[in-house]
């Protein structure tokens, strides 16, 4: 009886003071702009971890895992096979919803931050959603993540979050140059001794600016107008060409 | 230096694309070809997702042609009625050629059909017209008149229906092979987003007997006006003509298509088509290859663009 209570006192220890962190997180900067001259950029997530204040200062170990993530779009994944001495695609698939581009940074690797069954249940480091459906698409979804980590599209950086004294912590992200406009998040997740006690998100929006802007907004908005646009710029450049090198 | 492509979504060094833009440029001016076929298969390997390179490079190549028509169009050396027909019946292979498109694209077998037609058409082109020149300037070094063809009626349906007369180059020819040349080149040029160049100079050379003076001139006129269109179809139809990266191709393009055009007239037409045989072959040749080598990895992944794989 006596070591029922004080399993249960020592859950409740271990739950309690758990239940009661919080954590605060922010991106900077909040909003990237592509203008003619960008070649990628760097964001940096930070934030806080608020203790409940009854809990001893420094008794748990805590670590932080941030996935900045561009906005999901679909890729096409092929592959080719020799058919009457000619390599042709054979087969294809089409992945509509993942992430285009992102970034897993932790304190440690995941494997030492949590036990495998708690990654699994948060999805952390996981960019496709669901299981393999059968073998083909196990080999179409391994593939696709081979060549994602391999172009860096995605890509793992353990020990990239570093924390700034006992609370606060940062970390520094490339944002690539080939960045997918759109809204990006940050997922903060917070563990104390491998146990999940706080989560928040933060969002960073990657935006075209100026003249990119206006060029993309009118080729989606009038088509028409921008189409010949295109031919009379054309035609123009070609034109002037003709009279600024005339050799004859 | 890199320069950000606002419909491609990506930065791309300038000085590369103004490089391949003169380079491409200069073949254009120099053959009357619109250099489509090299552009776009060089733009694909620096990373530009096709559907924008196919939408890009119909309007290099239309100013580039626009550049290279005019000097000829000086010069008094183009058949304006044989373009215009060449035009008319031209759209009416867009048309067609659009359909086939939607067509292979719903069953997937685009990209096949694409490298078996690159393969095919420019190794074929490519191969004869290799041959035929060599024979030419050999002929030429032992001093005989180039093959006997010149006695021969010149061009071909000559004894076919719906017989025109065309004073710019002195020939009587039926209009049939020209509407079927046009037709071909329409098809083929939406199918692979080519200008049609490399197919409608040697058929003007060898199937209609064209005066040679008056063929890059005329194929360039064509060509105008059927790449201006399509940019305008892919621009208003699939957003996937990036200005941007049109425009610094461009300027690189027509710097290079003056400077073509003005070493053209230099140049024995033997010596000029052994050239462009050489290159037609090389590309084909390319597209052979990748058919037929075992690929470095069978899979490859990319972002779908314009709505299908």
């Amino acid at each position: 009886m006596i070591g029922r209570v004080l399993l249960l006192a020592a859950a409740l220890g271990a739950a309690g003071p758990a239940a009661a962190e919080t954590v605060t997180a922010a991106v900077a900067p909040a909003r990237v702009a592509i203008s003619s001259t960008f070649a990628g950029s760097e964001a940096t997530v930070y934030g806080t971890i608020d203790a409940d204040p009854g809990a001893a200062p420094g008794a748990q170990r805590h670590d932080v895992v941030v996935t900045l993530s561009a906005p999901r779009g679909a890729v096409v994944v092929r592959r080719k096979d020799p058919v009457a001495g000619l390599w042709i695609v054979r087969d294809r698939e089409v992945f509509a919803e993942i992430p285009l581009w992102s970034a897993v940074a932790s304190t440690r690797p995941l494997d030492e931050v949590t036990d495998p069954a708690t990654l699994e249940r948060l999805g952390l480091g996981r960019r496709l959603v669901g299981t393999a459906a059968d073998a083909r698409d196990a080999a179409f979804r391994h593939a696709l993540h081979r060549l994602e980590t391999a172009d860096g599209r995605w890509r793992d950086l353990p020990g990239a979050v570093t924390f700034l004294g006992e609370r606060l912590f940062r970390v520094a992200i490339p944002i690539p140059a080939d960045a997918p406009v759109g809204r990006w998040t940050a997922e903060v997740r917070v563990f104390a001794d491998g146990v999940p006690v706080a989560a928040t998100t933060a969002e960073l929006s990657v935006v075209k600016s100026g003249f990119d802007r206006r060029i993309t907004e009118l080729a989606a908005e009038r088509p028409a107008l921008y189409g010949l646009l295109a031919v009379a710029l054309s035609l123009l450049t070609g034109w002037l060409g003709g009279l600024l090198f005339r050799r004859d | 230096m890199p320069i950000y492509l606002p419909i491609a979504e990506m930065p791309i060094d300038m000085f590369f694309l103004l490089g391949i833009g003169a380079a491409v440029g200069f073949v254009s001016g120099l053959f009357g070809v619109g250099g489509g076929f090299l552009l776009t298969p060089l733009l694909v390997f620096a990373g530009v997702p096709s559907a924008v390179a196919v939408g890009s490079v119909s309007a290099q190549v239309a100013a580039s042609s626009a550049s290279g028509a005019l000097s000829y169009w000086r010069r008094g050396a183009v058949d304006g009625r044989l373009a215009l027909i060449l035009l008319a019946s031209g759209m009416v292979g867009s048309g067609v050629g659009a359909w086939v498109f939607a067509l292979l694209r719903r069953i997937g077998q685009l990209d096949l059909f694409i490298a078996l037609s690159y393969a095919i058409l420019l190794g074929g082109i490519g191969a004869y017209m290799l041959v035929e020149s060599v024979g030419a300037i050999r002929a030429r070094r032992r001093g005989e008149e180039p093959p006997a063809r010149r006695p021969r009626p010149r061009g071909a349906g000559r004894r076919l229906p719906f017989r025109m007369f065309f004073p710019k180059s002195r020939m009587v020819v039926s209009a049939v092979p020209i509407v079927v040349l046009g037709v071909v080149i329409g098809f083929f040029g939406t199918m692979l987003g080519i200008g049609g160049g490399f197919l409608i100079v040697p058929a003007l050379i060898y199937l209609l007997r064209v005066p040679i003076g008056l063929v890059v001139g005329t194929s360039l006129v064509q060509m105008v006006a059927t790449m201006a269109f399509a940019t305008f179809l892919q621009a208003a139809g699939n957003h996937t003509v990036d200005v941007v990266l049109a425009f610094v191709l461009m300027i690189g393009g027509v710097g290079g298509a003056q400077f073509g055009a003005s070493l053209g007239r230099r140049l024995r037409g033997e010596q000029l088509r052994v050239l462009l045989a050489l290159l037609i072959l090389a590309v084909g040749l390319r597209f052979v290859a990748d058919l037929v080598l075992t690929p470095a990895d069978v899979w490859s992944v990319a972002r779908v663009i314009g709505g299908a794989p």
